[in-house]
């Protein structure tokens, strides 16, 4: 009867419902899995920089949190895990609009359409503003983000691609002002890594042209990409355009072995796009933005804070990025757990 | 010192290496003693313990603890979000149910934020070890459990659990083990962890857990915070001291250590006898020795402590064996008690054999302090020897026969201080008093018991004469003619006997109160309770839907959901708080009540009038009468109720408010039933509506329907299984008496060899010999036994009518059960005839001549 599931499934994807906000930058209980995902680089008035990662995870009745920060100039890599059930005044997402919390870290909606965050991790007190630069995309075909061929192996996501940034990291007396430009990811779906895929690697890049870039490649085995696989554009102006990973070219020109869980990651990139005439390398500001997550998702994966150089059309570019590594700590791998 | 050592060796060792057995009996009745105080200690300890290890592991390192009248609602823990600058907090639901695997275990299930465990309890997993494997414990329906009550029951990971709770047969799986630390060591490691929600699910608690456990960072003030807590809670809640359930948890082994008390200091008193006993046979024994010595010079310090020396290496080797044997004794009496603990006061606690330390050093602290105090009046008595005149006995018998009237009327004061203490109110809660008047009367016993030999002799020798003869009035003769030894041997046969006799009294009262009450009070036909396995007791609750079910079989007349759980009043005191429809109760009627109202008119101006109904252990805690006001916290606040009447109970002995339930519903909305009355229409037998109610159930709830008669059965099965200890017990102590009998024989038929030759020289048959021996210990079993019955008496009324009110609230109609009374005395008498059968073997075989040449 598989094939009756497949028609009817087919039949259902023009039917996705339409995505509105900030109603869906709220939580969609319905399906089992959901992440609400900060990414950012930002710097201070002494010229230091800094990368952040502030996820809120719910996997059905389950939330997580992780918060990364990245203390860029004194070469330092940190992160704070949560793990609780979605309990009031514990760890909650409600429906109705941005407003997702563990503990006291949160993620609210603020006065006109801001994200703000809040997390405190061993380094301080992080409190963040972040104004949307740009409307919310919705990835993938038809408002459907493909993970697999099966019925299940598809999710909702949306991304801010680009978000001022302002705010403080506070450290008992010392209030240290930050600002830079982050990055929004919310998805929400099955949550089912697709047959046949070992993981993923992810790509957040912030040109300094004013245009975005995200791509998505789930790993098979062997290391190549499965059809499943692509990315969006989003240019300084106008509307967000798929990209096809028939027209990426990736290579990995460098790898950095954990010395805690011995998986060995790509920590150097080289990506073509030509549909938009990029040719960039990305390179990590620190080899180690590992985390292991043994308290919460129990997944160890890569995820950190990057510099891009290289040329669009000939001219040389450069941006920030970050990029997520999945699936290289042995069978730590995310999807297969829930 | 070479002096002392001389006379150590003429008196102490010289003796004892020739006579070892004789030496040794005394160790054996000091051991039998210091291993039964060992023994309760070690059962009284590890209950204790348990209870108290159970309510650590769930309190954790928690400053506070947020609990409610009927649990913390979800949505109040919102309000406690303001914590998390400061702390962290974790919500928990506990309840247990019964193992399904054939095991009928019962199991304790908690629901924890597993995230949250960390901050609060400790919780250490073994297995899974990777992480995605781990992340998969997350899920709905998942359990983690030690992994020692895994590998007892064959569960691995990936398990199914069938399990029955909250009235409903559901399965669990594995998802990993825990290292039996921590909040793993609750209910002895008998336990189930899971998730809040799936834990409310199995228990029927969705919506509320049980408690918030707040733990504070180091550094912000505890009081500040404990103060916006309670500014921030909702009616209803209550932040308290995270102690609290720990001293609770105390409390609740409480009836049950007093039981074990009261029998544990009963033996210490015989052993300390017993020692005394063999001390100051030996120093009748010796008394030419010690005239001889004395002569030679030695002084009265040095027979002092020769004799002190005895004695506490009798205790010290007595204690020594004593504490082995106790921990034998403790583990047997361990596996007999978790039965009546886990049955009674929390199904699922288990005995943990935590802590032996201080039942070792508690017992060796009353061997060494017994056998030294047993051992000071004998030791003076061996002082006063005089150096010439003492080379025959006799002249000591002399000079206490002049002190009986001075002991006649110390024994009376006794009498009379023990009667008016037993008029007096308990001391915080606790019976002191009644103790005290306790061991008045054991004092008054020992004053008294000199005189109870002499009159016994007196009046018993025409009698024995007329019957045996010669035999006879040799055995009055020898009974009357040791009167310090004897006196000491029946002293503690009377004071065992009288104890056992006055336990068997006050249990067999307790027994039938409890029979006639479940009679008056279970006025339903049929029951139906959640399926409670193997532990007869009840587990958990059922959900508000079986009572339709119930209400639409064929053949009911009326339905009762009863609900009964844990409460607390206006200040914040536990109690039991019971519902119960009293509609039901107007037509069936229910408890009696105290002053012997009606209980159906009660009942039913009670549910008019929105008034309560309390127990009889809530009266006396509270000091309240029918009129007087009871409060209770509720989900709404504090609320005040009048009181209606009190009624009999023996269900909690913190006390119990019963309300009517519509009254409950309203107060608390909880519409859970913790059991279900059903009353059968005229015609319809018990049996039959059963049969009818178990079909109508089948398949949808986990439940135990019984019938009246059945359920009658079983309280009383539990109320036997309470006291198979105190039986035991009993028993002990009467053994360790008995053996006091035969050690003092057997010492008087050694020191009067030379009167058994002069009598066989005389003319005297072995047989006569023997019998007179033999009359003689019956003689004093006689005694000890008319002894015993007085005392006994007392103890009884003690018992029944200060000790146990005043401990438990419990009154009971006192009913003496002259069959086991008789038993039990003729199987001392017996006993006691059995002692003299050794010690006249050896009176029987005295060579005459050899017996007078050593003249």
């Amino acid at each position: 009867m598989k094939w009756i599931r497949a028609v009817a499934f087919a039949a259902l994807l023009p039917a996705a419902p339409p995505v509105t906000f900030p109603r869906d930058h709220g939580a969609h209980p319905e399906v089992p899995v959901e992440w609400w995902y900060y990414t950012g680089h930002l710097s201070d008035g002494a010229g230091r920089s800094y990368g952040f990662q502030l996820t809120f995870f719910r996997v059905r009745d389950v939330h997580l949190a992780h918060f990364a920060w990245t203390d860029v100039s004194r070469r330092k890599f940190r992160y704070v895990e949560k793990t609780h059930l979605g309990l009031p005044g514990i760890a909650s997402a409600i429906e109705e609009g941005l407003d997702v919390s563990n503990e006291d870290w949160s993620a609210r909606q603020g006065p006109a359409g801001a994200h703000v965050l809040t997390a405190s991790g061993p380094d301080g007190e992080l409190e963040l503003t972040l104004t949307p630069v740009k409307a919310p995309v919705l990835h993938g075909e038809n408002g459907l983000s493909r993970k697999g061929a099966g019925p299940r192996e598809f999710s909702r996501y949306v991304s801010i691609t680009r978000l001022a940034a302002r705010g403080s990291l506070a450290r008992g007396t010392r209030r240290e002002p930050l600002s830079g430009t982050a990055w929004f990811d919310h998805e929400w779906g099955s949550g089912v890594l697709p047959a046949g895929a070992v993981g993923w690697d992810w790509f957040a890049l912030q040109l300094d042209d004013g245009s975005e870039l995200m791509l998505y490649r789930m790993r098979k085995p062997d290391g190549s990409a499965t059809a499943f696989s692509s990315g969006t554009v989003v240019p300084p102006r106008g509307a967000a355009v798929h990209v096809a990973w028939s027209d990426v070219r990736l290579a990995e020109s460098a790898h950095w072995t954990s010395p805690r869980s011995r998986a060995r990651y790509p920590a150097a990139w080289r990506i073509a796009v030509a549909s938009i005439g990029l040719d960039v390398e990305i390179e990590p500001l620190l080899p180690d933005q590992e985390l292991e997550t043994s308290a919460s998702t129990g997944v160890t994966y890569w995820e950190g804070a990057c510099r891009v150089k290289g040329t669009r059309s000939g001219r040389p570019i450069a941006g920030r990025a970050y990029v997520e590594l999945t699936g290289y700590a042995g069978k730590d791998v995310p999807g297969t757990a829930f | 010192m070479k002096g002392f050592r001389l006379v150590l060796s003429a008196l102490v060792t010289g003796p004892g290496r020739r006579r070892p057995i004789r030496a040794l009996l005394p160790v054996v009745g000091v051991a039998i003693g210091v291993a039964a105080v060992a023994a309760i200690h070690h059962a009284n300890r590890s209950v204790i313990e348990s209870f108290r290890e159970s309510a650590r592991a769930v309190a954790g390192r928690s400053d506070f603890v947020v609990v409610g009248a009927r649990g913390v609602p979800l949505d109040a823990i919102e309000r406690l979000r303001f914590l998390w600058r400061i702390g962290s907090f974790a919500p928990l639901v506990s309840g247990s149910a019964v193992l399904e695997d054939g095991t009928g275990e019962v199991v304790s299930i908690l629901g924890t934020d597993y995230g949250a465990e960390g901050a609060v309890r400790e919780m250490r997993l073994v297995a899974p070890a990777t992480g995605a494997e781990r992340a998969r414990l997350l899920s709905s329906g998942t359990v983690l459990l030690p992994i020692s009550f895994a590998s007892r029951h064959g569960f691995r990971i990936g398990s199914r659990i069938p399990l029955s709770t909250g009235g409903v047969r559901t399965q669990v799986t594995v998802g990993g083990l825990l290292a039996l630390s921590g909040l793993a060591r609750a209910a002895g490691g008998d336990i189930l962890v899971t998730d809040v929600f799936t834990a409310g699910r199995l228990l029927g608690k969705s919506g509320f857990v049980d408690r918030v456990d707040v733990v504070l960072d180091p550094g912000s003030s505890a009081d500040a915070a404990r103060r916006e807590i309670a500014r921030r809670l909702p009616p209803g809640l209550s932040v308290e001291p995270a102690g609290r359930a720990a001293l609770a948890a105390g409390r609740m082994a409480r009836a049950f250590r007093f039981n074990l008390n009261a029998l544990g200091s009963l033996t210490l008193l015989v052993g300390m006898f017993l020692v005394a006993n063999a001390v100051s046979i030996s120093v009748l024994r010796r008394r030419p020795e010690i005239a001889t010595l004395r002569s030679l010079g030695a002084s009265r310090a040095s027979i002092f402590a020769a004799f002190a020396v005895e004695g506490l290496a009798v205790g010290a080797a007595g204690t020594l064996f004593g504490e082995v044997g106790g921990l034998v004794l403790a583990r047997i009496a361990l596996s007999a008690v978790s039965g009546t603990v886990s049955s009674v006061y929390a199904p699922a606690a288990k005995i943990s054999a935590a802590g032996f330390g201080a039942p070792v050093l508690a017992a060796a602290a009353a061997g060494a302090l017994s056998s030294f105090l047993a051992v000071l009046l004998p030791a003076a008595e061996a002082t006063r020897v005089p150096p010439a005149p003492a080379m025959r006995p006799g002249s000591t018998e002399q000079v206490r026969r002049r002190r009986l009237r001075p002991r006649a009327a110390a024994a009376a004061l006794a009498l009379v201080t023990a009667a008016v203490l037993s008029r007096a109110n308990p001391v915080a809660g606790f019976p002191y008093l009644g103790f005290a008047a306790v061991a008045l009367v054991v004092v008054a016993l020992a004053l008294v018991s000199p005189i109870a030999v002499r009159a016994g002799a007196a009046s018993t020798r025409l009698l024995l004469a007329r019957l045996f003869g010669p035999a006879g009035r040799l055995a009055t003769a020898f009974f009357g003619g040791s009167l310090a030894r004897n006196a000491v041997a029946v002293t503690a046969l009377a004071m065992a006997l009288g104890m056992t006799l006055a336990m068997i009294t006050t249990v067999a009262s307790m027994r039938e109160t409890v029979r006639a009450w479940v009679e008056s009070s279970l006025r339903a036909d049929v029951w139906v309770r959640p399926a409670s396995g193997r532990a007869g007791a009840v587990v958990g609750d059922l959900p508000a839907e079986i009572v339709p079910f119930v209400q639409s079989v064929a053949g009911v007349a009326a339905v009762d959901p009863i609900r009964i759980r844990e409460a607390s009043d206006a200040s914040g005191r536990a109690l039991t708080v019971g519902a119960s429809d009293f509609r039901v109760l107007a037509r069936a009627g229910g408890a009696p009540l105290l002053d012997g109202r009606d209980s159906r008119k009660t009942a039913e101006a009670a549910r008019r009038e929105r008034e309560v109904l309390v127990s009889e252990p809530y009266a006396r805690r509270f000091g309240t009468s029918r009129g007087d006001v009871a409060s209770l916290r509720t989900p709404k606040g504090p609320r005040s109720f009048r009181i209606a009447g009190v009624y009999r109970d023996f269900t909690s002995d913190r006390g119990t408010v019963l309300l009517d339930r519509s009254l409950y519903l309203d107060l608390f909305g909880d519409t859970r039933v913790t059991s279900v009355g059903i009353l059968a229409r005229d015609g319809v037998s018990a049996d039959d509506l059963r049969r009818r109610i178990r079909t109508a159930l089948h398949g949808r709830f986990a439940v135990d329907v019984t019938t009246n008669r059945e359920l009658r059965r079983q309280v009383l099965r539990i109320f036997d299984r309470t006291f198979a200890v105190t039986r035991a017990l009993e028993g002990i102590a009467v053994v360790v008496s008995v053996l006091g009998i035969a050690n003092a024989l057997v010492g008087s038929a050694v020191e009067r060899r030379r009167s058994f030759g002069l009598l066989r020289a005389l003319g005297a048959s072995r047989g006569q010999i023997r019998s007179a021996v033999l009359l003689e210990a019956l003689l004093a079993g006689v005694v000890a036994t008319v002894a015993a019955v007085a005392a006994g008496a007392a103890f009884a009324a003690l018992l029944i009518g200060v000790i146990n009110p005043q401990s438990f609230g419990w009154s009971f109609v006192p009913r003496v059960p002259i069959g086991r009374l008789a038993a039990a005395v003729s199987l001392v008498l017996l006993a006691s005839l059995a002692a003299g059968l050794v010690p006249g073997r050896i009176a029987a075989a005295t060579d005459p001549a050899a017996a007078l040449s050593e003249e």
